[in-house]
């Protein structure tokens, strides 16, 4: 009886010291020389927002409302705020052409439907589109997910760009006094403020030049279309591009945009070490998705 | 302060819903109703959608982030989440300042709420359709 129970005990004992610890989440891999914001699959969450969309304007049409596909699904980038530099202007070409602006990217046409019929409509194809892709419920969860992770690389590097910014503030301030930009009477320097501050009026975007199109086949006459608008170019005032100039020179004389740049890839780094059980986690989900979303739009 | 705003939010908040129901009434550039459905981008005072709500239809003429969430607060710089469920477009959200990107993109049918959660400060100084 007692050889029996040591038994059991060393069994016991057995099983668990080759039961494996848990594994602390790892970043998945990055090819050599790739930065490490690579590790966000952006390309693959724009395929699953195509595919997603592909197969919802598929439903729309089988039910009632063909319109909307017969406008077109254009592949549309996602979280685009990590294709653009943490802050610009960097060259004086930059801040000559577009000040601190960027263009606005291409409008897609617009059907502006208010009929609750069709919401209703609209609402059982987003299930049936995600049932094509898998479990509906995990894939809108995990398309928001994943945005959501995008998102915050953008904003964390921001915060920490901003914290350089203001490390150089009292230089960069004195540069571009010695400029003729002086902060408005009473201000301090706010790396998240506007150029107002400066005193400097900000220009506008190039007009809206709606391309002439025809209203798609059968749209009811009392549902109002929007053609599309090609992408608009930002035009900077003069005052704002003459800033920016200096902002450009003041960066490169105080050695903030060298701050900016060895700091880069090491505030990359941080970043993505601090979402790495999201990258774990996620990364594989979304490549599975995507791979599954480019089945579903070949031959489409 | 800012524990009196809330304070007088809450009330607002209590009494609005007492008296409208699910309704919206005017501040609202969507379908009307406090729930946030298909069609709309939708931003909300707290975080997961909790407290005053504004949302837009996509083709809304009016998507300025003047005017009140329907509880009488000011919308501008106070919304603390986000639900996307225009049909066709994301949604790009952008802060005042000019200096460093910071924009946020939020996919188009979306099922979530996401918060402005990297901020010290709410978000919303702009929003439109389309990608950032």
């Amino acid at each position: 009886m007692r050889a029996i129970a040591v038994l059991g005990v060393l069994l016991i004992a057995t099983s668990c010291a080759a039961e494996p610890a848990p594994r602390a989440p790892e970043l998945p891999p990055l090819p050599a020389g790739a930065r490490p914001f690579e590790l966000f699959r952006r390309a693959d969450l724009t395929l699953v927002d195509q595919a997603d969309r592909a197969l919802f304007l598929e439903c729309l049409a089988d039910n009632g409302y063909p319109q909307e596909r017969a406008l077109g699904n254009e592949s549309v980038e996602a979280v685009t705020g990590l294709s653009r530099p943490p802050i610009s202007p960097r060259t004086e070409a930059e801040a000559r052409k577009y000040g601190f602006g960027t263009a606005l990217p291409a409008e897609p046409a617009t059907i502006d439907r208010k009929d609750p019929a069709f919401f209703a409509v609209a609402d059982r194809c987003e299930t049936t589109a995600r049932e094509a892709l898998g479990v509906p419920i995990e894939v809108a969860g995990l398309r928001d997910r994943y945005a959501q992770l995008g998102n915050a690389l953008v904003q964390d590097r921001a915060r920490k760009v901003e914290a350089i910014l203001v490390a150089y503030g009292k230089k960069l301030v004195a540069c571009l006094a010695g400029r003729g930009h002086r902060l408005q009477a009473g201000a301090t320097f706010s790396a998240r403020g506007d150029l107002k501050q400066f005193g400097i009026t900000t220009g506008s975007h190039a007009p809206a030049k709606p391309t002439p199109v025809r209203r798609p086949a059968g749209l009811p006459a009392d549902v109002p279309y929007k053609p599309a608008v090609p992408p608009r170019e930002y035009r900077p005032s003069k005052a704002e591009a003459a800033f920016a100039v200096s902002f450009v020179r003041c960066g490169q004389q105080t050695g903030l945009f060298a701050a900016i740049d060895r700091d880069g890839l090491a505030i990359e780094q941080q970043i993505v070490e601090r979402h790495v059980s999201e990258f774990s986690g996620l990364n594989p989900q979304i490549e599975a998705l995507a791979a599954k979303s480019s089945e579903v739009l070949r031959g489409r | 302060m800012r524990a009196i705003t809330r304070i007088t939010v809450g009330l607002v908040l209590t009494t609005g819903l007492g008296f409208a129901g699910a309704s919206l009434a005017g501040a609202d550039r969507g379908d009307g109703l406090l729930a946030c459905n298909s069609g709309e981008i939708c931003f909300a005072q707290n975080s997961g959608g909790g407290g005053g709500q504004r949302h837009f239809f996509y083709g809304s003429s009016n998507h300025a982030n003047e005017g009140n969430f329907h509880n009488g607060v000011v919308f501008y710089h106070n919304a603390s989440s986000i639900k996307n469920r225009d049909t066709v477009s994301p949604v790009c959200v952008t802060e005042s300042g000019d200096w460093v990107n910071d924009s946020w993109q939020f996919p188009s049918r979306s099922t979530t709420w996401s918060n402005f959660a990297y901020d010290l400060n709410d978000e919303n100084a702009k929003h439109k359709r389309g990608r950032c």
